[in-house]
């Protein structure tokens, strides 16, 4: 082997991925014969028997401490509930009665119609922006109810659940003017079961900008 | 819903929901955010109780409300307790050293730090914490493959999978995170001698 950095660190990776072992007899004559390789290699391992240690202390800390109730157990729940609940409940009402004052101006023309089979009906108190989310039994159609860009396009992008922002999208739709996308069965088979997926608004350039999601769903077979 | 640490994907789904506000995913998180008051109950006794009950419960609500805003960076890659204690931590570290100021402020003789075990668990909090702020400046991908191999406990396998690239680059990626912190932990280190 040369004594230059790419193999130097061919090397160092291998041995700290457990590919090789440093009391092997040709990596261990290397390390003797390269004191510099073999202090950089004492550091780097020293670091991740550290991390193994403040990784290992972390699970016995946090998984003893979980067993034990204290008496500010209730604090979590309460702050949780209200953080995640409040803005929304406030949201509610100023969508409520928005709906109030746009019932009675569409009112006749809603009476006029046959009653939504949409089970994502914008007047269902559970409606939501997005779908699937949560449980489903099949991932397609794909639909969202945000405003498309004028001129503009929607791209919709299915990761593996916790993927976006961290990995290239499983499935990506062909830009959209809709507000449904429908992939093909056997491209909604292909998927996983557990996914997250966003729909990209752009504008007439095709530039993204705006994203709506990520939601998550999971196919209960 | 997930009530209990097991399935880390699992608990990115109901945290998705919680996000989302759906109430029973916003009930089963509350319920799982329970871990916040009980780990940084166990931390405070471990370093000799340098937060009062007030302190305490104070910490708890400011603990609870920053994992809250924190919830989109959860990622899934290990269980949901495992990343609230690495906040749990920083949040009690910050939170002792505010006390001990406020005691050296005010001339107040020292409470905490009595003994030698709760000296050697602060020792050891900022030794970790010092990793912790390592790993946060490596950032990224590389980050991400530090906490899972060390902290998540995972294979290269396992991490290749959830990172979606192959063994090998998994294997590439983890050996230049675990560089890059050797690097910059090294650059920090006080010089010897």
């Amino acid at each position: 082997m040369q004594p230059d950095d790419t193999t130097d660190d061919a090397v160092l990776a291998a041995l700290l991925a457990g590919e090789r072992d440093p009391a092997d007899p040709e990596v261990a004559a290397l390390l003797r014969a390269r004191p510099r390789l073999n202090d950089r290699f004492q550091r780097l391992r020293g670091l991740a028997q550290s991390l193994d240690a403040a990784g290992a202390g972390d699970r016995e800390q946090w998984s003893a401490a979980i067993a034990a109730p204290t008496s500010l157990d209730g604090v979590a729940v309460a702050a949780t509930a209200q953080f995640l609940s409040g803005p929304r409940r406030r949201t509610l009402t100023v969508w409520v009665a928005a709906a109030a004052l746009l019932l009675g101006a569409l009112g006749t023309f809603l009476l006029s119609r046959p009653p939504a089979a949409d089970e994502h009906s914008t007047l269902g108190v559970a409606a939501n922006l997005m779908w699937p989310q949560g449980e489903t039994k099949q991932y397609g159609p794909f639909g969202w109810r945000h405003p498309l860009p004028a001129e503009g396009s929607f791209v919709v992008k299915i990761y593996t659940l916790g993927g976006f922002g961290r990995s290239a999208p499983l499935l990506e739709s062909p830009a959209l003017t809709g507000n449904e996308w429908h992939p093909t069965p056997a491209a909604q088979q292909a998927l996983p079961d557990r996914i997250e997926w966003v729909v990209e608004a752009s504008d007439q350039q095709g530039v993204p900008i705006q994203t709506y999601g990520p939601v998550a769903a999971q196919r209960v077979r | 819903m997930a009530e209990s640490p097991e399935d880390p994907a699992l608990d990115l789904l109901m945290v998705r929901d919680a996000v989302a506000r759906k109430p029973e995913a916003v009930a089963a998180l509350g319920q799982r955010l329970r871990c916040v008051p009980r780990i940084l109950s166990a931390l405070n006794a471990r370093l000799g109780r340098p937060l009062g009950e007030h302190d305490l419960a104070d910490t708890v609500q400011d603990t609870v409300v920053t994992v809250l805003r924190k919830l989109a960076d959860y990622a899934g890659h290990g269980v949901l307790e495992a990343w609230v204690f690495r906040i749990c931590s920083f949040e009690m570290l910050n939170a002792a050293r505010r006390r001990r100021r406020q005691h050296l402020d005010s001339e107040l003789p020292e409470e905490s730090l009595t003994d030698a075990a709760a000296a050697r668990e602060w020792q050891l909090l900022i030794a970790r914490d010092t990793l912790e702020a390592g790993i946060r400046r490596v950032g990224g991908v590389e980050a991400d493959a530090l906490r899972m191999k060390h902290f998540d406990g995972l294979s290269f396998d396992e991490m290749a999978t959830r990172q979606q690239i192959s063994t090998p680059a998994v294997k590439a990626r983890y050996y230049r995170a675990l560089a890059r912190l050797e690097e910059l932990m090294r650059a920090d280190a006080p010089e010897e001698g």
